[in-house]
């Protein structure tokens, strides 16, 4: 057994033990970064019927670069980017 | 001086109350006087009818006094009960008891608790108590003890304090006339106590304690 110094000392270091937080409090941290807004062009929304042949082709082509790149890119996003190489 | 038992443990309902109690008993009918200390300001302090002495030391500044009266007090045994939930109250607790003890249940979360403590109490013995004492049962729990025993080696107190239905006698009724298993498990508790607490102390255990 340790023998206390004196009463006080020893009340003083059980009494801030019984009171000690069970978890201790979170250290100091940097604020985190706030993450960059992606900003949209507005847009608008159309309904088009594409002929048979037309959206087969597009639709092959959206399967390959989905293979090709392992990412999912739909026919909408090849019709899209073939609008905007004709403009 | 008396000898200095802290009971601890961060997991509440593990048993510390009820071996604090059981020691205490097991000290007076080895005809040794105890004291009881009560720390757990949740608890209610309970002092009617028991057969050794019964102190309120929730308040830290008299727990203190206490235990350096203890000091001067010429034989028997201290016995501290610790509360749940207070890992740094029982590390300091652990530095001034002569021997820390730390009961656990026959389940997981129990189990897991009890390692946290041994690492945070270096001193500090784990001690099997309210064991069950089914054949099947104490079969499946004795794994808890087998990997405790494992990853901590001559720190897990042998054997269990088993479960006994009169150790409610403790806590609810008067002790007066205790119950004959609660007597002979009061007994069983203090010897296997004694045994550790000599290991811990040579020449201060029980025989210098009457």
């Amino acid at each position: 057994m340790r023998k206390p110094t004196n009463v006080e000392d020893l009340a003083a270091k059980l009494s801030a033990a019984a009171h000690a937080p069970l978890v201790a409090p979170p250290q100091d941290e940097a604020a985190p970064k706030p993450r960059p807004q992606r900003t949209r062009e507005a847009s608008i929304p159309v309904f088009i019927r594409l002929p048979g042949k037309l959206h087969a082709r597009y639709e092959a082509e959206a399967v390959a670069r989905t293979k090709v790149s392992g990412k999912g890119v739909t026919i909408q996003q090849v019709i899209i980017e073939k609008l905007e190489g004709g403009l | 001086m008396s000898r200095f038992v802290y009971i601890g443990g961060r997991k509440g309902g593990c048993g510390k109350t009820t071996t604090a109690h059981l020691l205490c008993l097991g000290a007076i009918l080895h005809r040794q006087p105890a004291t009881y200390v009560l720390t757990d300001p949740e608890k209610k302090l309970k002092t009617e009818g028991r057969p050794y002495g019964v102190i309120d030391g929730k308040n830290p500044a008299i727990l203190a006094q206490i235990i350096a009266a203890n000091a001067n007090v010429a034989n028997g045994w201290l016995i501290v009960d610790g509360g749940g939930n207070r890992p740094a109250f029982d590390a300091a607790m652990a530095e001034q008891a002569d021997l820390c003890l730390l009961p656990f249940g026959d389940d997981d979360e129990m189990t897991d608790c009890v390692k946290k403590d041994l690492e945070a109490m270096p001193g500090g013995l784990a001690w099997p108590v309210n064991w069950p004492s089914n054949r099947l049962a104490a079969a499946e729990a004795q794994r808890h003890i087998d990997g405790l025993t494992q990853a901590y080696p001559l720190r897990v107190i042998l054997p269990p304090i088993l479960d006994v239905r009169s150790s409610k006698e403790l806590l609810n009724q008067s002790l007066e006339n205790p119950s004959t298993p609660l007597r002979a498990a009061a007994r069983r508790a203090f010897e296997v106590m004694t045994d550790r607490y000599d290991e811990r102390v040579p020449g201060q255990g029980a025989a210098a304690a009457e």
